[in-house]
């Protein structure tokens, strides 16, 4: 990165933090006042806007969004989870713009006005974090133990990233596109935040640069004033108040992509720790159905209940879900009564009386276009990612 | 005498229950060993502590984490801090 691109990030940057400190002022957030309340559970922070949400991490801001948030297809803004992997930075709009740079012809750098002037796309895409459901691995994964929630479904509004890098007219030698964001680490010495993907899912249709979430401008938790938008992939993709993409001959080799979100080559044994080059990055998401009504451990009458859970995929569509009452002795298929399509979950449900008293192991199963089904144990790797295993809910009838 | 004396059993009684809760915060403080206060005080410059708090793992593993924190995640920490860390960890949070 040239001086005066890495000047104009740090100057962004700065901003951002004085703009953080402001809003922490208000109690907008408190990212980087909570670590001594951390301490105590009971002083853990609530987030402005995102009272409900399960607090995973008060630093960096982790939040889980809890079984309720899925009775919305489309998740309200309140219910979304947040993953940041440092500092959350506030912008001020009027300093900001993006710069494209690295292997083009034609470097760009564009004001939200600018940005605004390409053809706008408005859609619905699911955002899963790849750690989601990390807790359910046995033997434990490091890091934050996610249950079901770190998942969401909400309406995008944007513009193509294959626009901005066409106009950008790259070379021959562009092979990956780094982003990066305004957000910094908590001490100068850490690493910042910055992912690639391949240049061929940056010029996929489905790629998008978007500036507005469920109708409203990006909440600063989800990347004001813009983000990137990886459908089927993992949200740390999806990089956050980003302020610059370089397009690149070679996959980034920061932190976060040769360290984290990788995993093992070969399936390992639960427990067996693996050496970062015998991990690869992680791309798009696996497989996966989950149930969220009824919850674990509920209590149901004899009379009929109403099975409910999403399925989605990553670059894929959802073919069929199937339902065991009977601890997977028997399956049968569910009714899918709202399909996302590509990049958006299904809504299933399934219908079932049970004929006596006791406790049942209700389980589901997706299989997507690509034939992938999910299997009866995730593939156990040591930072817990993509885990998908047949989703299993204890309920009581009686 | 009299009223002197009264004075100053009224004045005991008042500030008895302050003079209790001093007691336990420097109880707690004590509490707080050197190895303890290390360890917050490092590792909460960049993460919550419950991340580590949440997690079980034995001296290997934890060596492993604080040196990957000390080597990819930039935290700066003397060899001997680090092993006080390590020791920490494996005595309250080991398997």
């Amino acid at each position: 990165m040239k001086t005066d691109e890495l000047s104009r990030r740090s100057f962004i940057k700065k901003a951002g933090q004085l703009g953080a400190a402001l809003a922490l002022s208000k109690g907008i957030f408190a990212e980087n006042a909570t670590a001594q309340a951390q301490e105590k559970p009971a002083e853990k922070p609530v987030f402005e806007g995102k009272e409900k949400m399960i607090v995973l991490s008060s630093k960096p801001i982790t939040l889980e969004m809890p079984l309720e948030g899925f009775e919305h297809f489309i998740t309200p803004t309140v219910f979304f989870f947040v993953r940041n992997n440092i500092g959350m930075p506030v912008i001020d709009i009027g300093k900001w713009d993006l710069g494209i740079n690295g292997e083009v012809r034609s470097p760009l750098r564009l004001t939200m006005s600018d940005i605004r002037k390409f053809e706008e796309v408005e859609t619905l895409v699911t955002l899963e974090c790849y750690g989601n459901s990390r807790g359910f691995f046995e033997p434990k994964a490091s890091g934050n133990q996610w249950k079901k929630g770190g998942i969401g479904t909400a309406r995008w509004k944007g513009i193509r990233l294959k626009d901005v890098i066409e106009k950008a007219n790259i070379t021959d030698k562009a092979k990956h596109v780094v982003f990066d964001g305004a957000d910094e680490p908590f001490v100068p010495t850490a690493p910042d935040f910055r992912r690639s993907i391949p240049i061929e899912k940056a010029m996929g249709p489905e790629t998008l640069l978007v500036y507005e979430m469920n109708g409203s401008p990006l909440p600063v938790y989800h990347g004001y004033p813009l983000r990137v938008l990886v459908p089927g992939w993992g949200g740390s993709c999806s990089v956050k108040w980003l302020v610059n993409i370089q397009v690149a001959e070679k996959e980034f080799d920061g932190l976060y992509m040769v360290d984290k979100y990788r995993t093992p080559i070969n399936p390992v044994k639960p427990g067996t720790k693996v050496l970062p080059k015998d991990m690869a990055v992680l791309t798009d998401l696996d497989v996966r159905s989950i149930i969220f009504s009824p919850s674990d451990g509920a209590k149901i009458s004899t009379e009929e209940v109403l099975i409910k859970g999403y399925a989605w995929t990553g670059d894929a569509e959802i073919e069929r879900v199937d339902v065991s009452t009977d601890s997977g002795k028997t399956w049968q298929k569910a009714k899918i009564v709202k399909k996302g399509g590509r990049y958006v979950w299904s809504l299933w449900e399934y219908k079932w009386k049970a004929q006596k008293q006791g406790s049942y192991l209700l389980m589901c199963r997706a299989t997507d276009s690509k034939g992938r089904s999910q299997p009866i144990s995730a593939n156990w790797n040591q930072d817990g990612y993509l885990y998908n295993a047949v989703d299993k809910v204890w309920v009581d009838v009686g | 005498m009299l009223d002197r004396g009264i004075w100053l059993l009224a004045a005991a009684i008042l500030f008895m229950p302050v003079m209790i809760q001093e007691s336990d915060a420097q109880l707690e403080q004590k509490e707080l060993t050197q190895p303890q206060q290390l360890f917050e005080t490092k590792c909460s410059q960049c993460h919550s502590l419950d991340l580590p708090r949440s997690n079980r793992s034995d001296r290997k593993g934890w060596e492993e984490t604080v040196g990957r924190m000390r080597v990819s995640y930039g935290c700066k920490l003397t060899n001997e801090e680090a092993e006080i860390i390590v020791d920490y960890l494996t005595r309250e949070y080991g398997k």
